[in-house]
């Protein structure tokens, strides 16, 4: 009997992973995700195989919330002694266990939101859930092993090819999901939703699942949203961390007034934070001066939570329902205490609103393939698989430590986050450098070229609906990787107007000339108008046509010497030093299109720039302006 | 009596997924990728009921119910188009670097094992497909013409197949699926006509009309009504709506379009013992994945012949839902939530016994599907073609 590498592949990552409203769902089902596949990888190890990938770098990774994240895929190695029959059960022990993991998160979410639970659908759609795939090759002899890896991994994907299937058990008479429409809901009609809800016993349930009106939820979408009563960091809340951050750092009366706020977000009347009314932020985020949702801090949604307590009409089930009319003096306090640290000088301290974008991060590692069909022997690729859980911890550290984010998922070379935009660019420089010492290592595994890290950052409005600003960072993820990987991409999307797209392998620095911009930006050493001139200098000479190399010539030198003209004509308030830079730049420019890709990173660097601004703390009057597009 | 009908949509068409619309339940009207089946025939039973006089009762609403359609498919320089098949990823070479990297096609094609080899968990009897390459699939065009099709079908390795292009192109046959034209919308209140305040909706529609490339893209459909609405079919020449939101689309009776298989294509069919069947449209099946005619064994007589089928290997993409909203009398409310298999998905069948000449004759764009009511509508509409177990250069395994 010889040996076996065992491969499989665990879903459906689109309805744990993709379908989402709110961050803490996205959260909790990559979470969900990664812990049903680490079961699986569980079952493999404790039944002797050895793990290739995920390779746990510590005896207890794989145990239940163990803080290891991994993928969905899993490649191991299985000793001599096994026939091949006996991979087979192998494989189906593992897919039970997931089945069995599965089921006790979604035993957990029943449990806490029984009442509002139509039985019978339940049942039906709770068995339906996990997809499990599996394909297995002998391995002869250890050198044989990359060329049985590369047939496992086709076998698996030919195995894939066949998403086999049963057929819904349907209903009619029964609304559909809100995430995706796939299923039908499993919560009972809405009008019985809502008195349960409005019972003061499920207050606290009613704030933990947070359900719109008319929200419906298949049992994948409710297990996401009750498995758990952990909360997660909301997007407004990491918009408005630079902000919380300035006034943090600048401490003493200022600070106390925002502890002020903090204090009335914790309701006396409840008992414990998770009742808070302005939801928290998680044990593991934001736990310095203000870890609550951050919506209050925003003088319209405050002005319609304060609409909302005082309405006796109201919807209970949404959040706004779960104000009352004891909560107004609060809202109100809340409200004098924002309107002193907001409001200019003399009224107020001058701090304006918060910012409302933040950043998207996605990040993934480039030309993996090519490198893991390098590796010559199994245990060189769990060494790689090492270098890969290494980073995927790290990561953690780098975005939520290092530079006040979010992450979401950070699975091998995957990375998910949200992170406040002042500091996104570094965020990203960091992850990119870090992966790349770690992968440096990996030349000892065989590897020619060790794979690289593209990172595509999107900064949205955190208004935007969850579904466009994971499209808008996988949209950033994708341009990074062009044309030849290793790349950064900057993705501006503005509330009104197209958005900005900038991507620049990383050894062109972009991240150094955004940052750049920005300081002259923040300390007023670029004129705002100068670079939409600029785009429209561009714009005029991208029209022009030139037949002889002598005409192009000519043509380059005036657009060259126009540009230049047009930025010594600008000033900015505090003189024109900051502008040789720029005019550095423009003098070797060879095209109108390179001159428009200078305009846009000057304005997209502007959002920057207003971040970085509250994160710094103490402003002078004149520097509370707002930033248009 | 086989009629056909063009449809020239006036306005992008709102065809919906299944999630929920209306206040508080998600201001967005999302759209799907292409019309599914019952959206035509929905649309077109009505449109036909309107003009037998408007009066729906049961009677009426039976035999409108029995009326054969297929389609919608797309229609350019009068041929007909349909979903790419799954049997084959495109790729580009990733050993040329920059924008001029080779295009290449790797064909799926099941993988011969040796008898009692078991080397994944597919179903007791199927065989994976063989995968010859590690890539990333390229954009490709979502719809082929009815030629370019009819030559996949005809190529049993897949091998020396020209490589579609990245984007659609109607003089090379491809069809890039239509783009998604989104729409801000108030709300607004009847008494006074203003708009309401925080109403604001999204709706998002198939723009058939923005392809710029070719203007003569419109939609085409079979209809088979044996039942007494071939006069108003004959006289169809009207607008009337598809989809949601009242959307307006011109419906015309028209001369047949290219829809049988070509001679070459039919010979090959007379001869094969391996018989590839690609979905035109999503089918309905009552085991899910598999067709209800498929016994445990997954053998059985293909449906309208004497045909037996022995299932090899499929490439079925992961299912897609389909729920709807009745507005049958009685019936009122959201419909049930069924997995359809997507259409473009590829079975490979070895013929048992029957004569494989009846599969062009009989088969040919007929339906699969397990209900009477699904076939009627629509859905599962078969293309057939010929395979070869991979790695076979020549003839059969």
């Amino acid at each position: 009997m010889t040996a076996h590498l065992l491969a499989i592949a665990i879903g459906p990552v689109q309805d744990f992973i993709a379908a989402a409203r709110r961050t803490r769902d996205l959260w909790f089902g990559s979470y969900l995700l990664s812990e049903i596949s680490k079961a699986a990888a569980k079952v493999i190890d404790e039944a002797g195989g050895q793990l290739i990938f995920p390779a746990p770098p510590a005896k207890g990774d794989l145990t239940r919330d163990s803080g290891l994240s991994v993928a969905n895929v899993i490649l191991a190695e299985l000793g001599v002694g096994l026939s091949s029959d006996r991979v087979q059960e192998l494989a189906e022990l593992a897919e039970k266990e997931t089945r069995k993991i599965w089921k006790f998160y979604a035993d957990a979410a029943k449990a806490e939101a029984n009442s509002l639970i139509n039985q019978n659908i339940w049942n039906e759609q709770v068995t339906d859930v996990i997809e499990f795939y599996a394909a297995w090759t002998p391995l002869n002899s250890p050198a044989q092993y990359p060329e049985s890896r590369r047939r496992v991994m086709r076998l698996l994907a030919g195995r894939k090819a066949c998403r086999d299937f049963i057929p819904a058990k349907g209903r009619s008479g029964v609304p559909k999901s809100s995430l995706d429409g796939a299923r039908e809901t499993v919560l009972i009609p809405k009008d019985q939703r809502k008195d349960i809800l409005s019972e003061p016993l499920n207050r606290s349930l009613a704030q933990r699942l947070r359900l719109s009106p008319g929200e419906e939820l298949d049992v994948i979408g409710l297990t996401k949203r009750a498995a758990t009563r952990e909360t997660f960091a909301s997007v407004v809340r990491v918009a408005a961390d630079p902000w919380i951050r300035g006034i943090e750092k600048d401490g003493g009366e200022t600070a106390d007034r925002l502890r002020q706020i903090a204090d009335q977000c914790r309701l006396e009347s409840r008992s414990d934070d998770v009742e808070a009314f302005a939801t928290g932020t998680g044990m593991h985020h934001y736990q310095g001066i203000f870890p609550y949702d951050g919506s209050i801090l925003y003088h319209s949604r405050l002005q319609s939570m304060i609409r909302a307590s005082n309405n006796d009409h109201r919807v209970i089930g949404d959040f706004e329902g779960l104000l009352l009319s004891k909560d107004l003096p609060k809202l109100t306090e809340i409200k004098s205490l924002l309107e002193k640290l907001q409001k200019a000088p003399p009224d107020g301290l001058g701090y304006g609103e918060p910012e409302t974008y933040l950043a998207v991060l996605v990040a993934d590692g480039d030309r993996m393939g090519k490198a893991i069909a390098e590796i010559v022997s199994a245990e060189k690729h769990r060494l790689f698989s090492v270098q890969l859980a290494t980073f995927a911890g790290e990561a953690k550290k780098i975005i939520e430590d290092d530079h006040s984010g979010c992450l979401v998922y950070s699975g091998g070379d995957d990375v998910l986050a949200f992170v406040p935009v002042d500091r996104c660019l570094d965020c990203a420089r960091a992850l990119h450098d870090r992966f790349a010492d770690l992968m440096s290592s990996t030349k000892d595994l065989g590897i020619e070229a060790p794979p690289t890290l593209s990172v595509g950052l999107a900064i949205g409005h955190c208004m935007e609906a969850m579904e466009d600003l994971l499209e808008y960072g996988r949209a950033a993820e994708k341009a990074a990787k062009e044309p030849n990987r290793d790349g950064l991409a900057v993705h501006l999307y503005p509330r009104g107007g197209p958005p900005i797209e900038i991507h620049k392998p990383w050894s062109e620095n972009l991240d150094v000339r955004l940052k750049k911009w920005a300081e002259m930006h923040r300390t007023n050493q670029i004129p705002d108008k100068a670079a939409y001139d600029l785009r429209e200098l561009a714009r005029q000479y991208t029209a022009w046509s030139v037949a002889t190399p002598d005409q192009k010539e000519d043509l380059t030198k005036a657009l060259r010497g126009d540009a230049l003209r047009l930025i010594k004509r600008k000033r900015g308030n505090r003189g024109d030093a900051g502008l040789s830079d720029l005019e550095g730049l423009l003098g070797v420019v060879h095209s109108a299109e390179e001159i428009h890709d200078v305009a846009n990173e000057v304005i997209l660097s502007r959002r920057i720039a207003a971040a970085e601004r509250q994160a710094e703390g103490r402003q002078s009057p004149g520097d509370t302006q707002e930033v248009g597009e | 009596m086989k009629q056909y009908l063009t449809l020239t949509p006036r306005d992008p068409i709102i065809a919906r997924d299944g999630r929920p619309f209306g206040v508080g339940q998600g201001h967005r009207m999302r759209s799907l990728d292409w019309p599914y089946p019952s959206v035509l025939s929905g649309s077109l039973r009505t449109l036909l009921g309107k003009m037998a006089g408007g009066s729906f009762t049961p009677e009426i609403v039976n035999r409108l119910k029995e009326i054969e359609i297929a389609g919608p498919f797309p229609l350019a320089n009068n041929q007909v188009y349909f979903p790419a098949p799954k049997d084959l990823v495109i790729w580009e070479d990733e050993q040329e670097k920059g924008s001029h990297r080779k295009r290449k096609i790797m064909p799926l094609r099941p993988l011969p094992l040796a008898e009692g080899e078991k080397v994944c968990d597919l179903p007791d009897g199927l065989l994976p497909v063989s995968v010859t390459e590690d890539l990333k699939p390229s954009k490709s065009p979502a719809f082929w013409s009815h030629e370019r099709i009819c030559w996949w079908l005809a190529n049993a390795h897949g091998k020396d197949f020209s490589v579609p292009p990245r984007e659609g192109n109607c003089e090379e046959g491809f069809f890039d699926a239509p783009l998604k034209d989104e729409r801000i919308h108030v709300k607004i209140e009847p008494t006074s006509g203003a708009a309401e305040e925080s109403q604001l909706f999204m709706t998002v529609g198939l723009d058939l009309s923005s392809k710029g490339l070719s203007p003569d893209i419109g939609l085409v459909a079979r209809v088979d009504a044996g039942n007494g609405f071939v006069k108003q079919i004959e006289s169809l020449n009207t607008f009337h709506p598809l989809g949601g939101e009242r959307r307006l689309v011109h419906w015309q009776k028209t001369k047949s379009p290219t829809w049988d298989p070509p001679d070459k294509l039919r010979e090959l069919l007379s001869k094969t013992p391996l018989v590839r069947l690609v979905l035109a449209t999503p089918a309905l099946f009552k085991d899910g994945w598999k067709p209800g005619w498929l016994d445990g064994n997954l053998e059985g007589l293909l449906p309208g012949t004497s045909i037996r089928l022995r299932l090899v290997s499929a490439c079925i993409d992961r299912w897609k839902p389909i729920s709807g909203w009745s507005l049958e009398v009685g019936n009122v409310g959201p419909k049930p939530v069924r997995r359809m298999v997507p259409a473009g998905s590829v079975y490979f069948f070895e013929r048992k016994e029957g004569d494989p000449a009846m599969i062009s004759e009989r088969c040919w764009l007929q339906s699969v599907s397990d209900e009477n009511q699904d076939r009627r509508d629509g859905f599962g509409l078969a293309l057939w073609g010929i395979w070869d177990y991979a790695g076979h250069v020549e003839g059969g395994r």
